[in-house]
């Protein structure tokens, strides 16, 4: 078996984490109380792969691998008392009293140090129970107090306790407009810092993004944290369900990580998906595998803002989801190929590799999504993303020349050096994607 | 009554935050203090009933500031109903927030205040792409690097010798289709130090770079943002004739 545990850090996270497992359960065919629905005497998808997300007590109650943990309980005393209170144990939940404040060095040193050894211990037990751990799924904030500091430290202590085994992350990134706080991008670029050598790779989701694509494609004029949080879910969902269905073309999470990881530190895929669509709009599609694709290309359909066309690609991994022939995805692949917008580093191998999962994705009920026949989560490895990068930076660099609110976290215990050397790592991410962009020859594009 | 959820905006700042009806005015703007930066005593807060309405009420006023008042106010009190906005203005003229405002808004920084990485410093750190392209022979330092350079010049050159100034042309790239009038084909020296064969092209628009001037040298004649340098490679020479702008657009209607 090839057990996945799932560790949800903070209010984004755990909300996150909510509407994945809330999915989940409903793919896999399990209620609320983690029983099996009825008339169901199984999982659906397969023993194999659901086994790798859920474990089943003796009274063949299924619960997730999951683990919830946040700083301050109200987030957490939600998931306690909500429809899915039943699903987990309580000793999967972790809440703190006292929150980061939306500080890192709360999250990372003072108020997150508490509570460390009581995680690490959780995750302990829960890694006992599994046979063959394959590795972590995290999702937080970067810009958030807990997410950033408490998150980049239990990354970090699951690097020194479980070494080899495969950590993921799934990181909502700072919207481009507007910062959900003002210390946003310190928390940002210090967290990004500490993960940098600890995560193996990282799915960035930013929030304008998905908020966008919620007005746009879903009608929702003010879209709030549910609606946003269940089209995440469905991108996680797409990701994750070549682990946790049995399905004709498995990825399983070291893939993620050789096929579209050529160096270590460069290990943010741009994340796309489609269909995206409102009920109302979903008889007027007819969504194709060749469509579906295509959309991929979008940049309305991307999770991070950024321009992939003027980019180089490093390695794609399109990954198909229900009524999907094969003959069909090679078509579709091959077109995307001959796109004169689609560039490849040429001197380190590049690839597309194909995932195809036949379970088709499904719709939480009450969500404005419709439900599609088939569904493509397209990860990209693009030196386009590098411009998230430098967005950050550049507002980083605006609020450390002030030294504005340098206080906050030197009064945490946190040196002022952790500030200059994780903007120096970050300078040098940036230098590494034009180092990747360039030597690809010839360079036809260029234009004087 | 229990948490909900309320968005808070400022200048530079705008989320969807939680609150508690429990809490009192001074904690509430405590924890305003952590999302906006702006220190109590000079929160003036305005509330909007709902994201988008223009009716707006006055929760609390900078010049009115009282630390003990507000403790005796809940945030029940405030009648606040969930998804309402609140807009945390900065009442300290020399807030430096006013300043940063400004600047996140421009799409310049300013170069004394953005961090630099030097070239020696990056070439000297151990563990990124260009110290892993150096031990692997990659790219640039791949011994063969310079032979199929070399091959690639000579395909562009090549093409360019079935290149003649006079001839339609037409460059695809993701900018669309362009279609113009080869000015000139050869090498620049001003442009590449003569590594390369370039095409100078004169497009039916104003659709190019310059004026078939590089660096104060001209290299052909043509109207203002009509010229571009571009390889061979990505120019296709035939019967290209003006594209009419209208009627492409009359296409994309029907469509």
């Amino acid at each position: 078996m090839r057990e996945v545990i799932s560790i949800n850090v903070g209010q984004a996270g755990c909300q996150i984490g909510n509407a994945c497992w809330e999915l989940y359960s409903q793919e896999h065919g399990i209620r609320p109380d983690g029983y099996l629905q009825e008339g169901l005497d199984r999982p659906k998808g397969g023993e194999e792969g659901f086994s790798t997300f859920f474990s089943e007590t003796g009274s063949g109650k299924y619960v997730p691998r999951a683990l919830y943990v946040d700083l301050e309980p109200n987030v957490i005393d939600e998931v306690r008392t909500g429809k899915y209170k039943d699903l987990f144990h309580p000793e999967q939940l972790i809440a703190g009293k006292e929150d980061a404040a939306n500080n890192y060095a709360r999250g990372h040193y003072t108020v997150g140090r508490e509570i460390l050894d009581d995680v690490l211990e959780r995750v302990r037990k829960m890694a006992d129970q599994c046979d063959g751990l394959q590795g972590f799924l995290f999702t937080h904030s970067l810009g958030g107090g807990t997410g950033s500091g408490l998150g980049s430290l239990l990354l970090e202590q699951l690097s020194i306790d479980y070494g080899k085994k495969s950590k993921l992350e799934f990181a909502v990134y700072p919207a481009p407009q507007v910062s959900t706080s003002v210390v946003e991008p310190y928390n940002t670029v210090l967290t990004t810092h500490t993960t940098l050598e600890h995560a193996d790779c990282t799915f960035m989701v930013d929030n304008e993004a998905i908020y966008d694509m919620c007005r746009r494609n879903l009608d929702i004029s003010r879209p709030n944290f549910d609606s946003l949080n269940s089209l995440i879910a469905q991108v996680v969902s797409s990701v994750t369900a070549s682990l946790r269905f049995d399905g004709s073309l498995n990825v399983d999470l070291n893939e993620f990580q050789t096929n579209l990881v050529p160096y270590p530190r460069i290990h943010f895929p741009l994340v796309s998906y489609a269909p995206v669509f409102s009920k109302q709009r979903a008889n007027h599609e007819s969504n194709s595998v060749a469509e579906i694709t295509a959309s991929c290309f979008e940049p309305g359909n991307q999770m991070v803002k950024c321009d992939p066309r003027t980019g180089k690609y490093m390695a794609t991994c399109l990954l198909y989801r229900g009524d999907v022939v094969t003959r069909d995805v090679q078509n579709a692949v091959a077109q995307a190929k001959a796109k004169k917008t689609v560039q490849l580093v040429d001197w380190c191998p590049t690839g597309f590799k194909i995932g195809i999962c036949y379970q088709p994705p499904t719709a939480i009920t009450g969500s404005e999504l419709a439900s599609a026949s088939r569904a493509v989560c397209m990860l990209s490895n693009t030196t386009a993303i590098a411009e998230a990068w430098r967005r950050i930076d550049r507002k980083f660099d605006l609020m450390y020349s002030k030294r504005a609110f340098v206080h906050w976290y030197v009064g945490e215990g946190m040196e002022e050096g952790e500030f200059t050397e994780a903007r120096e790592d970050l300078a040098a991410l940036e230098r590494d994607y034009i180092e990747v962009g360039t030597d690809s020859f010839p360079e036809e594009e260029e234009e004087y | 009554m229990s948490d909900f959820n309320i968005y808070v905006t400022t200048s530079l700042t705008s989320s969807e935050r939680r609150i508690s009806p429990q809490w009192d005015l001074h904690y509430l703007k405590s924890r305003l203090e952590l999302i906006t930066g702006i220190p109590p005593q000079y929160q003036t807060i305005v509330c909007y009933p709902t994201a988008n309405s223009n009716d707006t009420r006055k929760l609390a006023a900078a010049e009115e500031y009282d630390e003990e008042k507000d403790k005796l106010v809940t945030v029940a009190e405030l009648g606040l109903a969930p998804f309402s906005r609140l807009e945390v203005v900065d009442a300290n003229p020399d807030s430096e927030l006013h300043d940063l405002a400004n600047e996140m808004d421009e799409d310049t920084i300013d170069p004394d205040k953005e961090f630099k990485l030097s070239e020696e410093k990056y070439s000297s750190m151990s563990n990124t792409v260009l110290s892993w392209k150096q031990r692997n022979q990659l790219g640039r330092f791949d011994p063969t690097y310079d032979s199929e350079k070399a091959r690639a010049y000579e395909e562009n050159a090549a093409l360019a010798a079935k290149m003649s100034v006079g001839q339609r042309c037409r460059v695809i790239n993701i900018a669309g289709e362009r279609r113009g009038l080869v000015k000139f084909v050869g090498t620049i020296d001003v442009l590449d130090k003569g590594e390369n064969v370039w095409v100078g092209i004169e497009f039916d628009e104003p659709v190019g770079k310059n004026s078939g001037v590089i660096d104060g040298v001209r290299i052909f004649q043509c109207r203002p943002s009509h010229g571009s340098f571009v390889k061979p490679k990505q120019v296709e020479v035939g019967d290209f004739p003006e594209l009419d702008l209208f009627e492409s657009d009359d296409e994309d209607e029907e469509l």
